[in-house]
C-alpha cells in the first residue's frame, strides 16, 4: 500500500444529494509521506520495480508517473484522466524533497537484492547478521530510488522477443535496482557491473555477441535470436513455469504431454484474427489490441484490467473447433467437435438458462459450460498453487511466501468450477491469508487513514517485526501452522505493531489490555483454468453422463483440495471470517465475485469454523467443489429489490447496527443504505434517483441510527421516502407522495439494517429431469449426481403415438373415427422416451379449392392448427369433415417422431326418432320428426331382422309407424332416407319396448 | 562521436532498414544493429560501458516513419505507440483511479463494485497503486 497522489482519495458526499461524488484530478501531485512512509507504506511504485518488476515488461508505470493534468478537466463520472502526453520519465522527474511512492521503497531484499537466501550468486554465504557491519540482508528501511543512478524500466522488448532470454538475470538486475543493466543482463548481452543501488547502468558486454567496431552492434547470431512472434518459453517464465509468479493462481499449465496445444505454442491461441486494428492511444477505452497485446481470453471479475481488451481478436476454442463459418485465421487443423459432443448428448437441451427456475430446459451442457471446464483436465504430476502466505517473507525476502511445495498442491484434483456470467468456468482455487485487527472501531492498524474495515497490517510492518524478532518467515515456510506458532506471532504483533505504526494501540475499557486483535484472514480466489488443454479422449463426459454425475466425481462435486500440502491447526480466535456478502448477510472466505448461476447472489462458503470447540481443534475444510457454485439455500432478490412500491418496507430486527462495542471492537460505521425513488409508479425507470448514505456514527439502537442519517431520514430534501422507528427494533422506509420505491440491490447493505428478509426471498430450483423442487445445495447435487443416461434419455430416440377416448367414437358402426362437431376431444400422447421430450400437436383441415395461377392448377388448400402442446392436448373441431392430428415429439437431442390419425367428424344429429309403447303387447308407434327433405322413400330397420321401406311424399318431414315385435328388450333401429334412390340422410337409437 | 561519424552511422542503419525491416524477422533483421543510449545516440567503444536503452535502439528503425515490407508496406510503429497501448506495460496506470476508491455511488463499476471497498490501497485494477 502506498497512496500515490495528493489528488483523490475518499469519494466525497453530498448531504443535500444524499450521494458521493469520484474527486476530482487537478495537479497529480505525488503524495508527499514525508517522514511516515514506512508507517504508511509497504510496496510502492518504486518498490513493485525491485519485486513485480521481475515479470513486468517495463514501460507503463515503471517507467512514467502522470505528472500533469489535461485540460480541460474531465467533468464526467470518471475525474481521473490517463493521457499518455502527460506523462513523465522517471529519469527526467524532479521530485524534489518529496518522499513519495515512486521514488522511495522499503528495503525488503538488502543490498544484493537476496532477501534471506543463504549463499549469493557467487555460492558464497551472505552475512545475514544485523549486527555485523557487512550485513547484506534487508533493513526494512525507507530508501530513495534515485533513477539518475539506476536509469529506468524501459519496455524491454527482447523479455518476450528475444528466444533464451534470461528471467533470473534480469531478476537479479532489477532486485537491486540495476534498472538500465537488466536489459544487458536479461538480454545475455552483457553483465552489469554494480549490484548495487548506484551506477546502475554500467556494464560490460560480451564480446561474442556484441561486437566493438566503430559503434557496438549486435552479433549476426544474436540477431538471430529476435523473433517477431514471441517463443512459449518467454511466455512461460512469467506465466506458467513452476514456482514462477503467475504459477500461484493457475498452477503449472504449460507441459508437453498435458497440454495438447503445447507443440503449435501459446501463440497459436493468442495471435490475434486477422484484419484486427491496432491501437496506438493508451487510452483504457480504445478496445483495439496494441502492436504488441496478446489477444486476451474474456473478462474475469478476477482479473480485471483493461477489460475492453478482453476477447478483442482473439481465438477462442470454438473459432477453430465449431467455427460457424469458414475460419479465415489458422486454425492448425482442429479437429471439429461437433459430432463428438452430439455423440455425447452434451448438445441435448437439459439444462436451464440462466434466471430460469422452473425446470424449463433451453440451454446445452455446451451452451451452460464453457470449453475449458471439461478440457482442463489436469494429471497427476502438475503442480498449481494453493495458498498465497501474507504472514512473513519468504526466502527471497519477498513479503508473502507464493512459490515453494508447501504453499502448492497436486493439481490432478486441484480443478473445480464457478459461475461466470451464467456459464461454467474451470479454476483453481487459491487462498491468500494474512494477518488483521479485528477491532474495526477504533485503531487504525494499517494507516490507511481509516481504522473500520478490520484492517489488513501492512505485510512490511508484520515482516519487520518478525525479521526484528529472529527472522521469523512466513508461517508456511515450514509445512505447517499450528495453534502455538499462531498464538506466538499473535503476542509478537500485539507487541510491536504500534512501533511499526507510530500509533499507540487504545486500551480496552479496563485500561489495560491492548484493544489489538491479530487474527489471520483468509480470500479463496477461482483463477481461470483455461489452460493444460487435455484431449478429447479424457476429457470429463467423453465416458457419458456418470463421469460427472454421481457422488464424489470431481467435477462440480467432491472435495476440492484446499489445504495442498500445508497442514493446519488452529484454536479459538486465531482465524477471523474474511467477510459478509449478499449486503452483509453470509460469511464467506470466497471473493464477493463469485456468482451464483443467476447472476444475483454471490455465493458464500467457509473454510473453517471460526470458533472450534476446544484448544487446537480447527482446521481448514477440504470444501466440496459444489460449495463454490450452489448456495446452501437457493434464494432469489425479492420484491423489495425488485419491485417499486408505495407502500413501507419495513425491515427486520437490526441487529447489525445495534452492536457498536469499543471492547468488542466492532463498529456500525459504514453500512451502507441505498434507496431508488421514482417519482411516481408510472415513471420511466430514467426517472430513478437513488440516495445513498452510510452509517456514519457508533451506534447502540435503531433512534441512535435514524438520528443520525439527519435530513436522509426526514424527507426534508424531498428524496421521497421517510425513515422511522418500527419500534421492535427496526427500521421502517415510507414512500411519500406519491413516489414510490427500492431498496438498491447492488449497495445496500440489508444485514446490518435488518432488511435481509425483505431483500431475499427463498427461491427452489426445479430440476429439469424429475421436474422436483431442489431447496438448496445439499438436495440438488444429490438431483445432479442421480442423473443417468437411462433418466436423462440420452441416447434413446423417441417414439411418437397418441390415442383418443374409444367412447367419443359417435358411430362404431361406420368406418373410423366418428366425432361430433363442437365437442371437446382429448388426446393422450404415450410416453415417447424417458428424459425431456417436448410433445407437439396440430390439426389440419382441408379448406377447400384453389386456384393456382402458376401452374394453372386447381390445388387443395389446408388450414394447419397448432393445438397445446404437452403430453395431454385437446381439440374441438368446428366443421365436419375428414381431419387429421398430428403428435410431433423431439427428445433433448433434436431427434423426431410423429404419428398422425385421421378423424371423421360429424355434425350432431338431429332428434329425429321417437318410440311410443304400448305397454304388455310388445307394440307401439315409431314417431319420425325433422326427416330430411325432399326425400320419396323411408327404410327402417326394425332391430329384430326385419325392415320395411315406406313410400312418402317428396315434402313430408314427418312420418309415423306402427310396429310389433315378437319379445320385449332394447332394439336398435335405423332409419335411412332416400331421395330418387339417392341416400339423404341416416339416423338410428336404441329403444326400449317394455315387456 | 563527430558529425561525420553519426551521419555515416544514420546512413547505414537506413540501409539495414531499408533492407531488412518489415520483413519476417530473421538474422539480417537485426544483425549488426547498433546499440544506442536513451538519446539515440550509438554505443561506442568509447561509452562501452553504458547499458544501452531498448527505447533509443529500438526507436532507431520502430519509429512510425519507417516502412516494413508487408504488402501493402506500413510504417513501424513507434516505441511510445507500441509502449503506451500495451497492456502488459500498462497494468493498470492508464486505468488509475485513487486512494480509497470505492464508491456506492459511482458510475464506473470498478468503483462501485467488490474489488475497492475497504482497500484504500487498490488504487487500479491492474498492478499500479495496488499489489
Amino acid at each position: 500500500m502506498a497512496r500515490t497522489y495528493l489528488d483523490g482519495g475518499a469519494p466525497i458526499y453530498d448531504t443535500a444529494a444524499a450521494k458521493s461524488n469520484d474527486p476530482a484530478f487537478t495537479s497529480f501531485t505525488p503524495f508527499d509521506f514525508t517522514t511516515g512512509f514506512t508507517k504508511k507504506a509497504d510496496n510502492s511504485v518504486a518498490g513493485e520495480m525491485r519485486d513485480c518488476g521481475e515479470c513486468h515488461v517495463g514501460g507503463g508505470f515503471m517507467q512514467y508517473y502522470t505528472s500533469s493534468v489535461t485540460t480541460p478537466v474531465d467533468a464526467s463520472a470518471k475525474k481521473f484522466q490517463y493521457d499518455p502526453a502527460n506523462r513523465t520519465d522517471y529519469r527526467d522527474a524532479n521530485f524534489g524533497a518529496s518522499v513519495n511512492t515512486f521514488n522511495t521503497f522499503i528495503d525488503i531484499f538488502g543490498l544484493d537484492g537476496l532477501g534471506f537466501e543463504l549463499l549469493n550468486h557467487q555460492g558464497v554465504a551472505r552475512d545475514l547478521n544485523p549486527a555485523s557491519p557487512t550485513y547484506v540482508g534487508p533493513t526494512y528501511a525507507a530508501k530513495k530510488n534515485d533513477f539518475v543512478q539506476t536509469g529506468a524500466l524501459e519496455m524491454d522488448c527482447l523479455m518476450c522477443h528475444l528466444d533464451g532470454y534470461s528471467w533470473d538475470k534480469r531478476r537479479d538486475a532489477v532486485r537491486v535496482g540495476n534498472f538500465d543493466s537488466s536489459r544487458v543482463a536479461g538480454a545475455g548481452l552483457g553483465t552489469p557491473i554494480q549490484n548495487t543501488y548506484s551506477a546502475a547502468k554500467n556494464v560490460v558486454y560480451n564480446n561474442n555477441v556484441v561486437l566493438a567496431g566503430g559503434n557496438l552492434t549486435l552479433d549476426a547470431n544474436f540477431a538471430a535470436k529476435i523473433v517477431a512472434q514471441p517463443k512459449s518459453s518467454n511466455c512461460a517464465s512469467c506465466h506458467q513455469a513452476e514456482y514462477q509468479v503467475d504459477w500461484k493462481k493457475r498452477g503449472e499449465i504449460w507441459k508437453s504431454g498435458s497440454e495438447v496445444h503445447y507443440g503449435i505454442g501459446c501463440m497459436a491461441c493468442h495471435e490475434r484474427k486477422t484484419g484486427a486494428v491496432v491501437g496506438t492511444t493508451g487510452v483504457v477505452t480504445e478496445a483495439a489490441l496494441g502492436q504488441c497485446d496478446p489477444a486476451k481470453g474474456a473478462t474475469s471479475p478476477f482479473d480485471a484490467m483493461w477489460n475492453p481488451l478482453d476477447g478483442v481478436a482473439f481465438k477462442k476454442c470454438e473459432d477453430c473447433h465449431t467455427p460457424a463459418t469458414t475460419p479465415t485465421w489458422t486454425t492448425y487443423g482442429a479437429p471439429n467437435a461437433v459430432q463428438a459432443h452430439g455423440a455425447a448428448g452434451l448438445n441435448a437441451i437439459l439444462l436451464q438458462a440462466p434466471g430460469v427456475k422452473n425446470g424449463v430446459a433451453t440451454k446445452s451442457h455446451i451452451d451452460i459450460i464453457d470449453c475449458t471446464a471439461c478440457h482442463t483436465k489436469n494429471k497427476a504430476g502438475i503442480t498449481g498453487g494453493a495458498f498465497v502466505d501474507g504472514t512473513g517473507t519468504d526466502l527471497q525476502g519477498r513479503v508473502a511466501l507464493h512459490d515453494v511445495p508447501f504453499v502448492g498442491k497436486d493439481m490432478s484434483n486441484g480443478m473445480a468450477l464457478h459461475w461466470l456470467g451464467g456459464k461454467l468456468y474451470s479454476a483453481n482455487l487459491l487462498t491468500s491469508f494474512f494477518w488483521r485487527d479485528m477491532n474495526d472501531y477504533n485503531y487504525d492498524a494499517n494507516q490507511d487513514g481509516r481504522p473500520g474495515g478490520m484492517d489488513a497490517l501492512l505485510p512490511s510492518h508484520v515482516a519487520k517485526i518478525n525479521f526484528d524478532n529472529g527472522q521469523l518467515k512466513a508461517l508456511a515456510a515450514d509445512g505447517i501452522i499450528n495453534t502455538a506458532e499462531i498464538t506466538a506471532r499473535q503476542a509478537l504483533l500485539t507487541a510491536n505493531i504500534a512501533a511499526q505504526t507510530g500509533v499507540p494501540i487504545p486500551l480496552k475499557s479496563d485500561a489495560v489490555t491492548p484493544n489489538f486483535s491479530p487474527r489471520i484472514s483468509m480470500l479463496t480466489v477461482p483463477f481461470k483454468g483455461t489452460h493444460n488443454i487435455a484431449p478429447a479422449d479424457v476429457a470429463w463426459g467423453k465416458n457419458g453422463c456418470t463421469d460427472c454425475h454421481g457422488a464424489n466425481k470431481g467435477f462440480y462435486n467432491g472435495a476440492y483440495p484446499i489445504n495442498g500440502n500445508l497442514a493446519w491447526t488452529f484454536g479459538p480466535n486465531q482465524l477471523a471470517t474474511f467477510t459478509k456478502v449478499n449486503g452483509k448477510m453470509d460469511a464467506t472466505e470466497g471473493h464477493p465475485n463469485i456468482m451464483d448461476k443467476h447472476g444475483k447472489r454471490s455465493v458464500a462458503f467457509q473454510l473453517f469454523n471460526p470458533a472450534p470447540a476446544g484448544a487446537d481443534l480447527g482446521v481448514l475444510r477440504n470444501i466440496d467443489r459444489s460449495e463454490v457454485i450452489y448456495e446452501p439455500t437457493f434464494k432469489a432478490q425479492n420484491t423489495a429489490l425488485t419491485t417499486f412500491t408505495a407502500t413501507a418496507i419495513t425491515g427486520g430486527a437490526a441487529a447489525g447496527i445495534t452492536n457498536s462495542s469499543a471492547d468488542g471492537g466492532v463498529s456500525t460505521k459504514g453500512h451502507i443504505l441505498k434507496i431508488d425513488v421514482k417519482p411516481t409508479a408510472a415513471s420511466p425507470d430514467t426517472a430513478i434517483v437513488s440516495r445513498t448514505w452510510a452509517v456514519n456514527a457508533e451506534c447502540t439502537t435503531i433512534a441512535q441510527v435514524i438520528t443520525a442519517m439527519g435530513v436522509f431520514a426526514t424527507d426534508a430534501n424531498a428524496f421521497g421516502f421517510i425513515i422511522t422507528d418500527g419500534g421492535a427494533g427496526n427500521i421502517v422506509i415510507t414512500p411519500t407522495g406519491t413516489n414510490v420505491i427500492r431498496i438498491n440491490a447492488a449497495a445496500t447493505d440489508f444485514g446490518p439494517f435488518g432488511l435481509g428478509a425483505a431483500a431475499f426471498v427463498a427461491a427452489p430450483q426445479t430440476g429439469v429431469i424429475t421436474q422436483l423442487p431442489y431447496a438448496g445445495r445439499a438436495t440438488w447435487v444429490t438431483y445432479l449426481d442421480s442423473i443417468t443416461e437411462a433418466n436423462s434419455g440420452i441416447g434413446v430416440k423417441p417414439f411418437a403415438n397418441f390415442s383418443t377416448a374409444a367412447s367419443v367414437d359417435k358411430d362404431p358402426r361406420a368406418p373410423g373415427v366418428q366425432v361430433f362437431t363442437g365437442t371437446v376431444l382429448p388426446l393422450v400422447a404415450n410416453v415417447a422416451k424417458p428424459g425431456v421430450v417436448t410433445y407437439n400437436w396440430t390439426l389440419t383441415e382441408r379448406t377447400g379449392l384453389v386456384d393456382n395461377p402458376a401452374t394453372l392448377t386447381t390445388d387443395e388448400a389446408f388450414l394447419v392448427t397448432p393445438l397445446p402442446s404437452g403430453i395431454n392436448s385437446t381439440v374441438t373441431f368446428a366443421t365436419p369433415g375428414v381431419k387429421i392430428i398430428e403428435l410431433k415429439t423431439v427428445d433433448a437431442e433434436g431427434n423426431l417422431s410423429r404419428k398422425t390419425q385421421e378423424i371423421n367428424v360429424i355434425d350432431v344429429p338431429a332428434n329425429v326418432i321417437a318410440w311410443t309403447d304400448n305397454a304388455g303387447v310388445n307394440a307401439g308407434t315409431l314417431d319420425l320428426v325433422n326427416l330430411p327433405v325432399a326425400n320419396n322413400k323411408i327404410k327402417i330397420m326394425w332391430g329384430d331382422g326385419n325392415y320395411e321401406y315406406v313410400t312418402t311424399n317428396t315434402a313430408a318431414s314427418v312420418l309415423a309407424k306402427a310396429h310389433t315385435y315378437s319379445t320385449p328388450g332394447s332394439k336398435f333401429v335405423q332409419v335411412y332416407v332416400y331421395m330418387s334412390g339417392v341416400q339423404k340422410g341416416y339416423f338410428n337409437k336404441t329403444i326400449t319396448v317394455a315387456p | 562521436m563527430s558529425k561525420r561519424i553519426q551521419k555515416k552511422s544514420v546512413l547505414l542503419a537506413s540501409l539495414a532498414v531499408g533492407l531488412a525491416c518489415g520483413s519476417a524477422f530473421a538474422a539480417t533483421q537485426h544483425s549488426g544493429m547498433v546499440l544506442r543510449d536513451r538519446a539515440g545516440v550509438a554505443i561506442t567503444p568509447a561509452t562501452k560501458n553504458n547499458a544501452f536503452s531498448m527505447q533509443g535502439t529500438c526507436s532507431f528503425c520502430h519509429n512510425g516513419t519507417t516502412m516494413n515490407t508487408k504488402t501493402p508496406p506500413t510504417a513501424l510503429k513507434t516505441y511510445a505507440q507500441i509502449e503506451q497501448h500495451n497492456f502488459h506495460a500498462q497494468l493498470g496506470a492508464n486505468e488509475f483511479r485513487g486512494f480509497n476508491p470505492y464508491n456506492p455511488d459511482s458510475t464506473d463499476a470498478w468503483r462501485a463494485g467488490a474489488a475497492a471497498p475497504g482497500k484504500s490501497w487498490v488504487q487500479s485494477p491492474g498492478h499500479f497503486g495496488s499489489w
